[in-house]
């Protein structure tokens, strides 16, 4: 239970003022380290869930919550969203619950599904983050209004570098999960 | 087991659906990603007639939008303290007046409003105009409306967004918007588009 404990309230500690404010100040803190804490810290509750619950959300509600995770993600990355978490505190933690909720779900469900299905997701990510960030690199206008060309070139750089790197993590995660089970 | 998985593929259809539900309706039919798209999508489709927004001339004087009624109009929105999308525009727009003086401004003028009356007032801009050039076919102006949200309402008819900020930041649309001779908006040019390309766009739409 301690384990769910502790990284639910870092996330809170991340999403409320103080903090909330510093990383929605400027589009790299926000969308390099922030979004990034709230996917892990999510993923870390749902690992300290009772792994006798776990096989049971998986099985009847598996395909429902990949879903609605997977949603819940895509629509955080619409720009409009973006913005709209920029303008409006409750829409910012709408935005900080949703990746938190969509990384716990993620990691609850996952593991009881077929190992093809994570890395479809992981690959896809991957490819999302190369996308954004050639668009964020190259776009002349601005992509997310509430912040200036500047910090989304730089923001668009680092994503172009983390993401190869992300994907060799997710493929040598994978090779080696196959390994294991073959 | 059958049973149960029946229930699954039910619940993960009846999630598929809502997600394609909320999205759709967020994005407008999955057309209006942005905050720009959004606006543009919600004032409705081309052609459209323009607002009437009232003027304050960088040169001094009064006018109006409908006042160059008769003669196309590129309207693009700015304000001198921006950080950076603006003055991209501004340049383009630069390079575009250089090369179509032959239509302006008998046939066409571009009108750059600012939408920070308090900072840019009509010396400040006037200075901003003869530093680019003092073209004579390129206007620019605040606007007189000073309550904010009638100004927004009338923005917002145009496919215009304005966000303004305590730190005095006053973000908005950045497309630029071609006015027919009837005032009446035909063409919404993105911030993205080159200069090149927006002058070839222009000649074939006012000279086809």
């Amino acid at each position: 239970m301690i384990r769910s404990v502790i990284p639910t309230l870092l996330a809170l500690a991340l999403a409320l003022p103080p903090m909330a404010g510093w990383f929605s100040a400027t589009m790299p803190r926000h969308q390099l380290i922030q979004v990034p804490a709230m996917i892990i810290l999510g993923a870390c509750t749902a690992g300290g869930i009772s792994r006798t619950r776990k096989p049971l959300i998986a099985s009847q509600w598996g395909p429902a919550l990949l879903i609605l995770a997977s949603g819940m993600i895509l629509f955080w990355m619409i720009p409009r969203s973006i913005d709209l978490a920029a303008n409006n505190w409750i829409a910012d933690q709408v935005m900080h619950l949703s990746w938190f909720l969509a990384a716990a779900t993620l990691a609850l469900v996952l593991p009881r599904m077929h190992l093809m299905v994570s890395m479809a997701l992981g690959t896809q990510a991957v490819a999302m983050m190369l996308a954004i960030g050639l668009v964020y690199t190259r776009y002349p206008g601005l992509i997310c209004t509430a912040y200036n060309l500047q910090q989304q070139h730089y923001t668009g750089r680092v994503m172009l570098r983390a993401a190869p790197l992300l994907g060799l993590l997710l493929w040598t995660w994978g090779i080696r999960r196959a390994g294991s089970k073959g | 087991m059958k049973l149960q998985r029946a229930r699954g593929a039910v619940r993960g259809i009846a999630a598929f659906a809502l997600v394609v539900v909320a999205g759709g309706w967020w994005t407008h039919g999955f057309k209006a990603f942005t905050t720009d798209g959004a606006a543009l999508a919600m004032a409705g489709p081309l052609p459209r007639q323009a607002p009437s927004l009232d003027l304050e001339l960088a040169s001094g004087g009064a006018s109006s939008l409908q006042h160059y009624q008769g003669r196309w109009v590129l309207l693009t929105f700015m304000y001198l303290h921006c950080p950076d999308v603006c003055h991209l525009v501004t340049a383009k727009l630069q390079q575009a007046s250089e090369q179509i003086e032959d239509l302006t401004p008998a046939r066409l003028i571009f009108l750059s409003l600012s939408l920070d009356p308090q900072r840019d007032d009509t010396g400040t801009l006037d200075h901003h105009w003869h530093a680019l050039g003092a073209h004579p076919g390129w206007i620019m102006a605040g606007v007189a409306d000073q309550n904010p949200a009638e100004l927004d309402r009338k923005l917002a008819q145009l496919g215009v967004w304005v966000d303004r900020f305590p730190d005095g930041r006053i973000n908005h649309a950045a497309s630029s918007f071609l006015i027919n001779p009837a005032g009446q908006v035909t063409t919404v040019f993105r911030a993205e588009v080159t200069a090149d390309s927006l002058v070839k766009a222009l000649r074939h739409l006012i000279q086809p």
